[in-house]
């Protein structure tokens, strides 16, 4: 008599357990809660429309500038930010969209979130044409990484590119070094900043993200183009190129260039808060980090570290160093940081619509974001460099223009698989529990596979 | 059920509506349960015969597809290894430490409570602030080395997360300092409901301390023993926040749990589908464990 009442009480904890996992299997509800997030108080005025914008760049900070401004030139339109941690973006939008409580306007990362989306979104092409002319697309830089099957599924906004190397200038001048170029002038370098009790490179090699930028930066060298190739199923990755570059990936770990334990930190914040406090003389970054050169940047991270912060740091970005002989430097890779896309499912399409260009096509909106030295979308508009710290990095950035107009290729894999195959090849092989040749081969097996 | 007893049979009308009142007092609860919790199960398993990645409106059907390719998923095999060796490791060690506390704690000891209070306060940490300290201090530069190092043990010093021959076993650890904690205070109240003629009888008999522990407590305890083993397989198979937070599954997979390959599989690869049969496969063998452990219990308890 005893054992159904022990079975279905079983099986209420069980139940319950399900339920507690299914959270994390994708069937859970959104917990965030915005910070940026108000209830609308008081009453609209007739006629007004508020728009939800959600987004994790930019941030619940820099969202406002850019709202105001919007709101100040266009009468009727409301706009609600929310702004959510990357980590519970993509989850929460998900969720929100297909339940009818959605954004009307969201960002997307370029890639595997973009062509995931792309159902639940509006063809933009329409706006653009009407705000720029039949010409549009010389107008922006890269839109073509927020088209699905000919369907403008977002719109450009900060354009970033990899393939750089940040120096803490100050640290670097203070050792009496010079920045490497070279792979032999980095390991001497290394040692000597080792010796003064440094770390050189400060790497976080949990996330994925920032393993797959450093080995592109190589690959790039070693072969250029073929990672783009290969990402396209037109080579195979298996190659003596893609072995080569995993060999010197494995360099950077077995020769001591990035700081011990690498595997077990985050880029953000272990990594760039060591780099940034001066543990640390490089970092792989691109150019996603250019206000770190700016004086209002400068002024936030006095802040944000207090007393660890040295406000007169100058962080200086590098073309990543020549690591394979004959390589070429000077490449960049990337596209739009995140694209702003309007959800099919908006019960105010055309003023979300609306705010969606203006963000990317207009002149006022992207020369806010120039002045914070992240380039623009519209090619119209050139860096702001006033806010500069030194006439040494205004030339640096100037340098990134050329590749930054010309990358060698999308920072952001296509496929959510073989990114996370790569992601794994990379680390395996760093912990020596892969070799390169069969690291490859795995990722050649996903890019099959996909 | 009761309803050819006699006494039931005399007094029919009351006892019915005894009955009817009991199952009212049930209907929220139930309510509850089945509204949430099995609708979330049944939900969870109808998502598992997709092949879908939790946008598409209109998924494809695949039976059970998922479960062929779960069984055929060498990481889906690396992940059951690891919480394997991480549930003995854990259940284990914090059982045994648990107890030995408790044995030690139980006797006149000058400044118990506070004692009692420093073995159990983990427990009530939230593990994000945990893993969040373990990750500072398992570093190679932390804490952990630097103790190490201190008492003449820096030749054991290692890069624990950042190393896959360590990490799995650094999150054990993690587990068991936040966990031994909840045995120990399950051991305390056990201990306190021992007949002390028992540990008397044993004494004039001349059983030492360790004859003692070993014959007549530890069997004494069976139940908490039982209890804190089943705690223990559902908490491992459960863990998800510590590794997420300190290793994100690595170096490579060689901390990837059940929990944390569902989170990957769903989330950042968009295979929600898959995501949901590893959550179904999760769930059945928490419930196989438990009914296996509970048949032992009941067996050990006729005996």
């Amino acid at each position: 008599m005893k054992s159904p009442f022990r079975l279905s009480a079983l099986a209420a904890a069980g139940a319950a357990m399900a339920l507690m996992l299914s959270a994390c299997g994708g069937g859970a509800t959104p917990t965030t809660s915005a910070p940026g997030t108000a209830a609308p108080t008081g009453e609209a005025p007739a006629g007004e429309v508020t728009i939800d914008f959600w987004s994790w760049n930019p941030d619940q900070n820099t969202a406002v500038p850019y709202i105001e401004a919007f709101e100040a030139s266009h009468e009727g339109i409301k706009v609600q930010h929310r702004f959510i941690q990357y980590s519970d973006y993509v989850n929460t939008v998900q969720l929100a969209l297909q339940s009818g409580s959605g954004p009307d306007v969201f960002g997307l990362q370029v890639g595997a979130l973009t062509n995931q989306f792309a159902p639940l979104a509006e063809d933009l092409a329409p706006a653009l044409e009407s705000a720029l002319g039949s010409d549009w697309k010389s107008k922006l830089t890269a839109t073509d990484q927020l088209s699905v099957d000919g369907k403008l599924v977002g719109l450009p906004w900060m354009v970033t590119g990899g393939g750089l190397m940040w120096a803490n200038q100050t640290l670097v001048d203070s050792l009496n070094l010079k920045v490497p170029t070279t792979m032999a002038e980095l390991k001497s370098f290394c040692a000597a900043v080792k010796d003064a009790g440094k770390a050189c490179i400060v790497h976080g090699a949990k996330d994925a993200w920032q393993n797959i930028d450093a080995y592109q930066s190589i690959v790039n060298q070693v072969s250029p183009g073929a990672f783009y190739k290969a990402m396209n199923k037109e080579a195979d990755f298996s190659g003596p190129e893609f072995v080569k570059a995993f060999e010197i990936w494995k360099s950077f770990f077995d020769d001591g260039l990035f700081q011990d334990g690498a595997l077990g930190a985050t880029a953000y914040p272990d990594a760039n808060d060591a780099f940034k406090k001066g543990q640390a003389a490089l970092i792989i970054f691109g150019s996603w980090q250019n206000s770190d050169t700016t004086n209002a940047r400068m002024a936030q991270y006095a802040e944000t570290y207090g007393d660890d912060f040295d406000p007169n740091t100058i962080f200086m970005p590098y073309f990543f160093p020549q690591v394979v002989d004959g390589g070429k430097t000077g490449t960049m890779f990337g596209g739009p940081d995140v694209g702003f896309a309007v959800s099919s499912g908006s019960d105010a399409k055309d003023a979300a619509i609306t705010f969606a260009t203006w963000l990317t096509a207009n002149e006022e909106a992207q020369a806010m974001m120039a002045k914070t030295v992240q380039q623009p979308a519209l090619a119209s508009v050139p860096l702001d460099l006033s806010d500069v710290k030194t006439p040494e990095q205004a030339t640096a950035l100037e340098a990134q223009g050329p590749a930054l107009a010309d990358m060698i290729g999308p920072r952001e894999i296509q496929s959510a698989d073989v990114r996370t195959a790569l992601g794994d090849a990379l680390s395996a092989v760093a912990s020596g529990q892969q070799t390169p040749a069969d690291a490859a081969a795995a990722v050649q097996a996903a890019i099959a596979a996909s | 059920m009761g309803t050819t007893e006699p006494v039931a049979a005399a007094r029919p009308r009351r006892r019915r509506r005894g009955h009817y009142t009991a199952y009212l007092y049930l209907l929220p609860a139930l309510l509850l349960i089945v509204g949430i919790t099995y609708f979330g199960v049944g939900y969870n398993f109808w998502a598992s015969t997709l092949d879908w990645n939790g946008i598409d409106p209109n998924p494809t059907s695949i039976g059970l597809g998922n479960y062929v390719e779960i069984s055929q998923d060498p990481i889906f095999w690396t992940a059951l290894t690891n919480v394997a060796v991480f549930g003995v490791i854990t259940i284990v060690a914090q059982m045994v430490i648990g107890l030995a506390l408790a044995l030690v704690l139980s006797g006149p000891i000058v400044g118990r409570a506070v004692y009692k209070a420093i073995v159990f306060i983990p427990v009530v940490l939230a593990p994000a602030a945990i893993s969040t300290a373990f990750r500072q201090f398992l570093r190679p530069d932390g804490q952990v080395n630097a103790v190490l190092d201190a008492v003449g043990l820096g030749f054991l010093s290692q890069a624990w997360i950042a190393d896959p021959t360590w990490a799995l076993y650094a999150l054990a650890a993690v587990n068991i300092f936040q966990w031994t904690g909840f045995s120990f205070i399950l051991y305390q109240a056990a201990l306190s409901q021992i007949d002390s003629s028992h540990l008397e009888a044993a004494q004039i008999d001349g059983a030492g301390t360790w004859r003692t522990i070993r014959h007549i407590i530890v069997p004494q305890l069976r139940s908490t023993h039982i209890t804190l083993a089943l705690t223990g397989v559902i908490g491992a198979l459960k863990t998800f926040d510590i590794v997420f937070l300190i290793t994100g599954g690595g170096p490579g997979r060689s901390t990837e749990f059940l929990t944390t390959y569902i989170y990957k599989m769903s989330i950042s690869q968009f295979h929600v589908g898959y995501g949901a049969a590893l959550s179904v496969v999760l769930l059945l063998l928490a419930l196989a464990l438990t009914l296996v452990q509970m048949r032992v219990y009941r067996y050990e308890q006729e005996d």
